[in-house]
């Protein structure tokens, strides 16, 4: 429980930092997706269900403090947070390319299910392609943080006596 | 019995899915509204607060020491433009001053106060398929959904508006929820001042603001200033968009379609005027 409740805090935390701090340091235009990356690891640190809890925990957070359609992200970051917590059995949990790779196609999932469900909102997604840039750059920024991160977490869990 | 033991897992997370996937649904028809966390949502907001004024200290800090040696430079350009513009006023004042009526409505313009508050931006979206951000003033302030939000300074003389910023769309008692002008949800009815006619512009998931006039005959050229046309009741009259980037034919060839540069710098938002609209 402490493990978890240390892990809802953090993703509070870098939500704000996401959505605020951030903001100012993009490359070329794109901001490497911290709640993400962290849903990922906490996710293959734990199970499909605090995957999936996180992962609500996350999404609610910013369909309500940010955007006016409840629910998109939430969604996304659930179907992320359970499906990466529902593999974590299976993979290596300390071999950080497993994280690497596993942010990496959480990434390009959360801008698959993005484009589906703005098609579906009447969004004019027909112009993807002029993002397409960004995606693959965001792609390669998450995977380099998901390395920093998950060695910034495991420091930390590690002090804090965290099992 | 077997069978729901076996897949309950699976069971819980369809059931979820399809509960967010109605949520959704209701959510963008307006049948809900959005939650705003309360309690909460506030002390998230006013962490948000700090962490935005620091990274844009950080920033500034950071932007000052490699600007220095351009400022000289650009102080030099700035004093050039405010006499070009000092004339460009004077001319204009005498024309004006030439015609009863336009006085009036010059005079009438000039001294246009607006109901506003000023609020600062405390957190923006930085994914590539919306454009939000939130500011820090909300209910409490008076604001509502659908007020204006501009970037302005404050002068001795009163509130000069630099460019239209979006619209509210969701109100809490210390924070609210704005669209920008260039998320693919918002679209204004606009005004080219140099034409005179009108249209409606869009932005889109890549950030880029694009439009079309009403009048399919109406040509634009590049440079040219569009202005808000108050068509549609949610934005006053003669807010400032932007300037016309291109223009394209579309493929009908009977049209024109144009892209906006708009006159606010997205990036570097933070102080934000909000226009309270009694409607």
């Amino acid at each position: 429980m402490k493990k978890f409740s240390l892990m809802a805090a953090v993703i509070v935390i870098s939500f704000i930092l996401q959505t605020s701090f951030f903001s100012f340091f993009n490359i070329l235009g794109t901001v490497p997706n911290l709640s993400l990356v962290l849903v990922v690891i906490f996710a293959l640190m734990t199970d499909r269900v605090k995957g999936g809890i996180l992962g609500i925990i996350t999404g609610v957070l910013y369909d309500a403090m940010i955007y006016d359609v409840f629910g998109i992200y939430t969604l996304i970051y659930f179907i992320i947070g359970s499906t990466a917590g529902a593999y974590s059995d299976d993979m290596l949990r300390e071999n950080y390319a497993v994280y690497a790779a596993t942010t990496a196609v959480a990434t390009l999932l959360c801008h698959f299910l993005l484009y589906i469900l703005l098609f579906f909102l009447k969004y004019r997604v027909g112009n993807v392609t002029d993002i397409f840039g960004s995606i693959i750059l965001e792609v390669l920024l998450n995977v380099i943080l998901s390395i920093l991160v998950l060695k910034f977490v495991t420091m930390v869990f590690d002090k804090l006596n965290v099992k | 019995m077997n069978f729901l033991k076996k897949y309950y897992m699976r069971i819980i997370f369809l059931i979820t899915t399809i509960v967010l996937i109605t949520l959704i649904g209701l959510s963008s028809i307006g049948r809900i509204d959005g939650t705003n966390l309360g309690f909460f949502g506030n002390v998230v907001s006013g962490f948000q607060k700090i962490a935005f004024s620091t990274g844009q200290t950080v920033t500034n800090a950071f932007y000052s020491i490699q600007d220095i040696a351009k400022m000289r430079e650009e102080n030099n350009m700035l004093t050039d433009t405010v006499h070009e513009l000092q004339e460009q006023v004077r001319i204009l004042e005498n024309i004006v001053n030439k015609s009863d009526a336009l006085e009036i409505e010059y005079e009438m313009k000039k001294n246009l106060g607006y109901n506003h508050v000023v609020g600062q931006v405390i957190a923006l979206d930085s994914s590539n398929w919306f454009s939000r951000l939130t500011i820090d003033k909300g209910e409490k302030d008076g604001l509502k959904k659908n007020d204006i939000v501009i970037s302005a300074v404050e002068t001795d003389k009163g509130v000069v508006q630099m460019g239209l910023v979006g619209v509210v769309t969701e109100t809490s008692s210390n924070w609210s929820k704005v669209i920008t002008i260039l998320d693919d949800n918002c679209k204004i009815s606009f005004r080219d001042i140099n034409s005179d006619e009108s249209g409606i512009i869009q932005g889109s998931i890549d950030g880029s603001i694009t439009g079309y006039f009403f009048n399919s005959k109406a040509k634009a050229n590049e440079g040219d200033s569009l202005v808000t046309s108050g068509m549609g009741e949610i934005y006053f009259p003669d807010l400032y968009i932007g300037k016309v980037k291109d223009v394209v034919p579309t493929t009908d060839a009977s049209t024109q379609r144009i892209v906006v540069e708009p006159s606010v710098e997205f990036t570097k938002l933070s102080r934000v005027y909000v226009l309270k609209v009694d409607r």
